[in-house]
């Protein structure tokens, strides 16, 4: 508490004193939402790292690279989806911002693209009649070679915790626009994409702790 | 600063709370059944009822009991890839041997998949009752229930 007011007097006296420097540079962060389910599950899903670089006042160039192995389960199947991503576009700062201060209400656009695999572990073929019973195979099936695009408008908030530090809540909303199908089967989960709901839509949400590492002050 | 914190919260909460939205599963389940129909025998364009008609599979219960109908929907064994029906009027018993290949289709996320099936051969043991039996086409693919895949003369 002492300590932080001593800080925030410094601050304001170099406020008071010179125009206050805006840091511009490289912004590298990692998903860490992941890591925590994936301790909990003991399984590993996956890896985010995210990037974005400042180009203007407001407007950043942003990314997302990951890999994902999602185990998938539905009433009466079982999948596994296991791919790469990468995810380009940019974020707009809406947040005025006070002096001193770099905190982001962000605004995003991004275009995605993965690539992976889908195995379909097992399934129930349901007899609604009940006279020979439900049949389940659990014979793997995997359908290789399997490709997504979408688009994705991101939402979110970037809160500097410490000089530098910066912590990302998202929101995504996504839709396909592209993808190879396997034959027989569906994409039902798309890695970076995540689960593919009805007509082709997706939601998802991001946790990011990232570090800017400063270029240039203007 | 307070603003965006409360946001931030805002958004912790909604990861929580947020609802799937996905899709029932609304389409008929299960694989298609194989259609049966009864014919005249003196008239094989005119259907005819079977009277008195019990249906079973081997070591089944009745799917059919005492009916009078010109037609039947049977399910096929999805255990296996072949099923044998006893079928009974006016307790004369006949056997009808299926034979087919299963084949596995994707319906949806929330019903799954199903088999269509591929008839291969259709046979029955003897004519007690029924005269003369053939199926549609060789082989019969059964995808549907909208038309007969196995005509039965009687």
């Amino acid at each position: 508490m002492f300590v932080s007011v001593i800080y925030a007097q410094e601050q304001h006296t170099k406020m008071d004193s010179i125009a206050y420097k805006q840091a511009y540079g490289l912004r590298i962060g990692v998903d860490i939402s992941r890591p925590i389910i994936q301790s909990l599950q003991k399984q590993d899903l996956g890896l985010e790292i995210t990037a974005d670089y400042r180009v203007a006042d407001s407007w950043y160039i942003a990314g997302e690279v990951g890999y994902e192995s999602e185990p998938g389960s539905e009433d009466y199947m079982q999948f596994y989806t296991k791919g790469s991503y990468a995810k380009l576009g940019f974020n707009y700062n809406a947040y005025e911002n006070w002096q001193g201060m770099s905190n982001e209400v962000y605004f995003g656009l991004r275009y995605g693209f993965s690539s992976f695999t889908q195995e379909l572990t097992d399934f129930t073929i349901l007899d609604p009649d009940h006279y020979f019973g439900d049949y389940t195979a659990d014979a793997t099936k995997t359908y290789e070679g399997l490709t997504a695009h979408w688009i994705g408008l991101h939402f979110g908030l970037k809160v500097e915790i410490v000089s530098h530090v910066y912590l990302t809540a998202g929101i995504q909303f996504k839709k396909i626009i592209s993808e190879q199908k396997p034959q027989g089967f569906a994409n039902l989960y798309v890695p970076g994409f995540q689960k593919v709901l009805l007509n082709n839509a997706g939601v998802g949400f991001n946790y990011t702790i990232s570090y800017l590492i400063p270029f240039i002050k203007k | 600063m307070k603003y965006v914190k409360i946001i931030f919260l805002t958004f912790i909460v909604l990861t929580f709370l947020s609802c799937e939205v996905d899709d029932i599963c609304t389409e008929s389940l299960g694989s298609p059944k194989l259609i049966i129909r009864f014919y005249d025998n003196a008239q094989p364009n005119i259907t005819k009822e079977v009277s008195h008609l019990y249906v079973w599979a081997e070591d089944k219960d009745s799917l059919y009991r005492d009916v009078a109908t010109d037609s039947i929907a049977l399910p096929l064994n999805t255990h296996s890839d072949t099923t044998t029906y006893l079928l009974s009027s006016n307790a004369v018993i006949d056997t009808l041997y299926l034979f087919y290949d299963r084949k596995e289709v994707y319906v949806s996320r929330s019903c799954g998949l199903k088999f269509n099936f591929e008839l291969t051969d259709a046979t029955h043991l003897s004519s007690y009752w029924s005269d003369d039996f053939s199926t549609v086409s060789t082989p019969q693919s059964i995808e549907d229930e909208s038309a007969a895949h196995i005509k039965i003369y009687h």
